[in-house]
C-alpha cells in the first residue's frame, strides 16, 4: 500500500500548487487527478494573467492579490507568461462615471494605469473599434496553463512530490472520525489501490462537493460555466478588457498563434463544457463593440469551463458570487484532517495555496516558511544549449520548445535532434513542434493518448486543427511502441473528435472548409469510419 | 455556328464536363480559379462505397438503381452513370494513361495507414487487384518523406490482410535530397519528379532490386512519376519484373494531379479554352436566362456570355458555396440554400459516426436535368450544377465523391442543345 503524509485530489492549477508548495516544505504528498494534469477548470479560461484592475471597484483585496501574484508569476513562471499589456478601452456603450470610480481603485490597489491617446491606442491596436472614448494600460498578460501547470507539477517532482493521473478516487478512508486514506481506481484497468495518509486536501474544483460527499459531508459548490471562443489570429497585440463593471465576454486575450475571448457565467453541472450556439452569438454581439469586425475573424473553436464558485449563501449565483477562495477544515462537520479548497482565481493559485498550507503544515508538524514565491519553476537553458539549438531547429521551434518542455527534456530533445535531422521535422506546423518533441512527450509515463501530448505540445491547437497532424503524430508514436498506441484508428478518432467537439458549434466560414478537408483525409482517403479489413 | 458553353471551375467535374461538350462540338470555355480538389482529394474514382447505414456496397451500379432522386446519382439515372464512367474509362485510354475497374464491382485498395477503402476507377499505378496475387508485399518509405509511415502501413496490412499468406515488410531507400532544416519538407511529388530523371529513376531501381523474390508488389508513395503516364510502371515490370500499387494520404496529392494533368490534355486537344485565375464573382440573369458572367483576376473585370453554362465550382471546402452562420449560398448565382438556422441540427456530435453528416448533404436542389431549383420551380434554364455544389449526398461517408462529379458533368454535357 502507498503511503504519505498528504494526498491532494485534483491536479489542477490549486492542487499543482499545493503539491508544490508541500513539497517545498520537505512535506510528502501524492496529487491524484481523475484525468490528465491540467485538463478540467484551470485550462478551460482566457489564459488571462491578471492585473488586478477588473477587481479593483468591486473588491479591493482581490485585485491587491492579483497584482502581487502576477509580478510573482512574470518571475517564476516567465516560459509561461507572454509578457504583453492589459489595455482597458471604454466604449460609447460603457458607463462614464465607473472610469473615475475604477482609476481611483486601481490606484489604491497598486495597480499602474497608464492612459492611452487615441492615436497611441490604434497605432498599438490598430483592429479596435473607432467607437473607443478612453483606453488605459495595466500590467495584464497572457499565460499558458497548460506549461504553467506542467511546469508546477516538474518542480515539485524535484522536490518529492508525486503525482498519479487516470485516477478516481472511489472512496475517503476514515475511522474514528479521522481520515486515514484514500481508495483509488484506474480508469483504464479499473485496478483499485489504497493511499494511506494523515491529511487529504480535496483542490476537485467544481467537483468538491462530489469529494465530499465521498465523506458523507455536504459542500455547496456553485459550478458556473464559462465559454470561451478561439479565434485564429491574433486579432490584438494586448489583453483588450472593457472598462465597465466584469461582465461577460468583455475580455480579448491573445495568446502565441490564437486569440482567446470570454467569457460566460452560467450555472451549470462541473462536467457540462458544452457551447451553445446562442452563446457564441451573445459573445460575438457583445464582442463587436471592442472589434467592430468581429463577425469577419476566422473562428477555430469554443471551449468551456466551469467555475468552482463557493458561497455560504445558497442564492448567490454567477458574477455575484465571490471570486475569492474557501478553505474549508472539515473538522466542524465532525471529519478531522480533511481540507477542501474551492474557488479562486488561476492568477493566484500560488497565494491560494500559500495559505492552505500555512494551515495544513503546522497540523503535520512542520514550521518550514513558503518558498514558492523565491524559486522560477524551471531552470534557464544554458546559453550553450540555446546556441546549439540554433543550428538544427526549424524556425522559431527552438524557443518555443524550450520554454515547453524546460531545459533537461529540451537537452534531451535537442541532441535527439542534433543525432538525426530527420527528427527535427515539424509534425505541427500551426505551433512549431517537432518530431522529437512529439516523441520525447510520447515516451512519457503520463502520456496515454494523443490528446495527452496536445496538452504539453501545443499540437493539433493551431489553424489546421488537427486536420494535418494527426496523420503525422499517429504515425510518429505508433512508431515509438507505446502500450496506449497500438490500435490506429482509435488513435485518430480520439484526437480528431476532441478537436470536432471545439469545431462543431463554430462550424461555418472557414473553418467548415477545414472540416471538409479534414474528412476528405481521414474519412475518404484513409477510410477511418470503417474497420480496415479489405473483406467483409 | 457552333453554340457555346461556358464551364465555371477546372476541378475534376469542369474539365471532364468540357471534355465533353468540345466532344459535341461545342465551343468550350473553362473558367478556373486555384487548383481543383483534385490535387487535395486524389485520382481514384469512388463510385459508391457504402450505403447510409455504412454496409459495403459490392455493386456500385446496381445500388445507384435503388437511390431515391434526391441524390444526384437518382437524378441522373444509372444508364447515364454507366455511360459517363465507361467514357472517363475510355478517355484515359486514348490519353494512354488507362483508368481500371468495372462500374458493376467496388475494388479494396489499400490506403495510407494500411487499411482499405472500396473504390471503383483506379488509375494504372493503384490495382487494388495486384495485392490478391502477391507472394510478398513490400512497403517503401522514402527518407525525409513527409506524411508517409512505411512501418505503419506494414503494420496494419499484416493485420488487415489476416487470410493471407504472403510475407509483408517495410524498408525505407534514400534518394539524395539536400535536407537540412533550413530546406522545406520533401513531398512525394518532389520524389515523383525525380523519378521522372533518368538517374533518379536508377538509383530508385538499384535500391529496390534486391527486395523482389517471387510474385513482389510494392506499396508506396505516389511517386511514380509526376505525369499521367504509366512509362515508370511499364519499364520496372519489364527490368525487375514487380508489380506497384501507390498509397496516399496527405495532400498535395500527385494521383490527383496526374488526372488533372491528363484531362487539362484532353480537354486541350479537343480545343477546350482553359482561363486561369479567372475568379467568376458574378452573373446577369434576367427572366431566369443567365447571359454572362463575370471574372477578377490579375486583370481587368471581364464578361464571359456563353449559349450554356456549367457551374462546377465545387463545394464548401473549393469556395463554390459559402457559409456563414446558419446560413450557405452560392456566391456567382445568389441561390440561398435551405440549411437549418440552429448549427447544432448541421452535424451529429461524433465526426466519425455510422451514418451520414447533414451538413456533408447540404447544396444546391436541382431538377432532373441538374437546373437548379427552388421547391421545385426553375431557378436558372440555362445553367447547370455539377459536382461538389450538388445537394443530396455525403460523398465522404459513402465514398461517391469523384463518381458524382464525373456522372454530373457527363449528364449535364450530354443535355446541352
Amino acid at each position: 500500500m502507498l503511503s504519505t503524509e498528504v494526498v491532494i485530489i485534483g491536479g489542477g492549477a490549486t492542487g499543482a500548487g499545493i503539491l508544490r508548495d508541500l513539497s517545498m516544505r520537505g512535506i510528502q504528498a501524492i496529487l491524484v487527478e481523475r484525468g490528465d494534469l491540467g485538463c478540467g477548470t484551470s485550462s478551460r479560461f482566457h489564459g488571462l494573467l491578471h492585473s488586478g484592475a477588473r477587481y479593483a471597484v468591486k473588491d479591493k483585496h482581490a485585485a491587491v492579490e492579483c497584482i502581487e501574484e502576477n509580478t510573482i508569476l512574470r518571475r517564476i513562471g516567465k516560459h509561461c507568461v507572454e509578457p504583453i499589456n492589459s489595455i482597458f478601452i471604454r466604449t460609447k456603450e460603457d458607463d462614464e462615471s465607473y472610469e473615475e470610480k475604477w482609476l481611483k481603485a486601481c490606484l489604491d490597489a497598486g495597480i499602474s494605469t497608464k492612459a492611452l491617446s487615441l492615436n497611441e491606442l490604434f497605432s498599438l491596436e490598430p483592429n479596435v473599434s473607432r467607437n473607443v472614448q478612453s483606453a488605459y494600460m495595466c500590467p495584464g498578460a497572457a499565460i499558458d496553463s497548460f506549461r504553467l501547470l506542467w511546469q508546477i507539477f516538474d518542480s515539485a517532482k524535484r522536490y518529492g512530490g508525486k503525482t498519479i493521473t487516470y485516477h478516481n478516487v472511489v472512496s475517503i478512508d476514515s475511522s474514528s472520525g479521522r481520515v486515514h486514506g484514500v481508495t483509488i481506481e484506474d480508469v483504464r484497468t479499473h485496478e483499485r489501490k489504497k493511499i494511506a495518509c494523515s491529511y487529504l486536501i480535496s483542490a476537485a474544483g467544481p467537483w468538491c462537493g462530489e469529494i465530499a460527499a465521498k465523506a458523507g459531508l455536504s459542500l455547496k459548490v456553485i459550478p458556473s460555466k464559462g465559454s470561451l471562443i478561439a479565434f485564429n489570429h491574433r486579432i490584438c497585440h494586448n489583453v483588450i478588457h472593457r472598462l465597465h463593471k466584469p461582465a461577460d465576454a468583455d475580455i480579448f486575450v491573445p495568446h502565441g498563434t490564437v486569440t482567446i475571448l470570454g467569457t460566460t457565467s452560467i450555472n451549470s453541472s462541473p462536467d457540462d463544457n458544452s457551447t451553445s450556439q446562442e452563446e457564441v452569438k451573445s459573445m460575438l454581439e457583445i464582442g463587436k463593440a471592442t472589434f467592430e469586425n468581429i463577425y469577419d475573424y476566422r473562428i477555430l473553436r469554443v471551449f468551456a469551463g466551469c467555475r468552482p464558485l463557493y458561497s455560504a449563501d445558497e442564492n448567490v449565483s454567477g458574477r455575484n458570487a465571490s471570486r475569492d477562495f474557501v478553505a474549508i477544515d472539515h473538522e466542524k462537520d465532525g471529519l478531522s484532517g480533511f481540507m477542501s479548497v474551492c474557488g479562486g482565481k488561476f492568477t493566484t493559485h500560488r497565494l491560494m495555496a500559500q495559505k492552505v498550507c500555512d494551515i495544513v503544515a503546522p497540523k503535520l508538524g512542520c514550521q518550514k516558511h513558503c518558498q514558492t514565491a523565491e524559486i522560477p519553476l524551471i531552470e534557464e537553458p544554458s546559453s550553450d544549449l540555446i546556441n546549439r539549438a540554433k543550428k538544427v531547429f526549424p524556425s522559431y521551434s527552438s524557443r518555443l520548445c524550450q520554454d515547453r518542455q524546460g531545459p533537461e527534456r529540451f537537452a534531451k530533445i535537442l541532441s535527439n535532434i542534433e543525432q538525426n535531422p530527420n527528427q527535427g521535422e515539424l509534425i505541427c506546423e500551426c505551433e512549431n513542434v517537432t518530431k522529437a518533441e512529439i516523441e520525447s512527450v510520447a515516451l512519457e509515463p503520463t502520456t496515454h493518448s494523443i490528446s495527452d501530448v496536445r496538452r504539453r505540445t501545443r499540437l493539433g491547437m493551431g489553424t489546421c486543427q488537427g486536420t494535418f497532424c494527426t496523420y503525422r503524430a499517429v504515425g510518429t508514436v505508433k512508431r515509438l511502441k507505446c502500450d496506449w498506441a497500438e490500435d490506429t484508428s482509435s488513435l485518430f478518432k480520439e484526437f480528431l473528435e476532441a478537436r470536432w467537439k471545439g469545431i462543431r458549434p463554430v462550424m461555418w466560414g472557414n473553418q467548415m472548409r477545414d472540416v471538409e478537408l479534414a474528412r476528405g483525409i481521414y474519412e475518404v482517403s484513409l477510410n477511418i469510419n470503417h474497420e480496415g479489413e479489405k473483406d467483409e | 455556328m457552333s453554340k457555346s458553353v461556358v464551364i465555371i471551375g477546372g476541378g475534376i467535374s469542369g474539365l471532364f464536363a468540357a471534355c465533353i461538350c468540345a466532344k459535341r462540338g461545342f465551343k468550350t470555355t473553362v473558367l478556373s480559379y486555384g487548383q481543383g480538389a483534385l490535387a487535395a482529394a486524389g485520382g481514384i474514382i469512388d463510385v459508391f462505397g457504402y450505403d447510409e447505414k455504412g454496409k459495403l456496397i459490392h455493386d456500385p451500379l446496381e445500388h445507384i438503381n435503388s437511390l431515391p432522386s434526391s441524390h444526384p446519382y437518382g437524378k441522373i439515372g444509372a444508364e447515364n452513370v454507366e455511360a459517363a464512367l465507361n467514357t472517363f474509362l475510355k478517355l484515359s485510354a486514348e490519353a494512354k494513361y488507362p483508368y481500371k475497374g468495372d462500374v458493376h464491382k467496388n475494388q479494396m485498395v489499400p490506403t495510407g495507414i494500411g487499411t482499405f477503402k472500396p473504390t471503383c476507377l483506379t488509375p494504372p499505378t493503384i490495382d487494388g487487384d495486384l495485392i490478391n496475387h502477391a507472394d510478398r508485399i513490400v512497403v517503401l518509405g522514402f527518407k525525409g518523406l513527409k506524411d508517409y509511415f512505411a512501418d505503419l502501413i506494414c503494420e496494419n496490412l499484416r493485420r488487415n490482410l489476416p487470410k493471407s499468406s504472403c510475407e509483408i515488410l517495410s524498408t525505407e531507400i534514400l534518394l539524395n535530397f539536400e535536407s537540412s532544416s533550413a530546406c522545406r519538407d520533401i513531398s512525394a511529388l518532389d520524389i515523383a519528379r525525380k523519378l521522372d530523371t533518368h538517374v533518379g529513376y536508377l538509383n530508385f531501381r538499384e535500391q529496390i532490386k534486391s527486395y523482389v523474390k517471387g510474385k513482389t508488389l510494392f506499396i508506396l508513395p505516389p511517386v511514380l512519376s509526376a505525369s499521367p503516364s504509366t512509362d515508370l510502371l511499364d519499364l520496372l515490370d519489364i527490368e525487375i519484373n514487380a508489380k506497384f500499387i501507390e498509397v496516399s494520404a496527405m495532400p498535395p496529392s500527385v494521383t490527383g494531379y496526374r488526372t488533372e494533368l491528363m484531362l487539362k490534355n484532353i480537354a486541350e486537344k479537343l480545343g477546350v479554352e482553359i482561363i486561369e485565375k479567372a475568379h467568376v464573382f458574378a452573373s446577369e440573369v434576367k427572366d431566369k436566362h443567365c447571359s454572362y458572367v463575370m471574372t477578377q483576376g490579375f486583370d481587368r473585370i471581364r464578361k464571359y456570355s456563353a449559349d450554356h453554362f456549367i457551374l462546377a465550382s465545387g463545394g464548401v471546402f473549393g469556395n463554390g458555396l459559402v457559409t456563414q452562420m446558419g446560413r450557405m449560398y452560392e456566391p456567382i448565382f445568389n441561390i440561398e440554400i435551405d440549411v437549418p438556422k440552429n448549427q447544432q441540427e448541421w452535424s451529429h456530435q461524433y465526426l466519425f459516426t455510422g451514418r451520414p453528416q447533414p451538413f456533408a448533404t447540404y447544396g444546391i436542389e436541382t431538377d432532373n436535368t441538374l437546373r437548379p431549383t427552388n421547391k421545385g420551380q426553375l431557378l436558372l434554364d440555362n445553367v447547370y450544377v455539377v459536382g461538389r455544389a450538388l445537394a443530396g449526398y455525403d460523398f465522404c461517408f459513402e465514398k461517391s465523391g469523384n463518381g458524382v462529379a464525373i456522372c454530373s458533368a457527363y449528364h449535364a454535357a450530354s443535355l446541352l442543345e
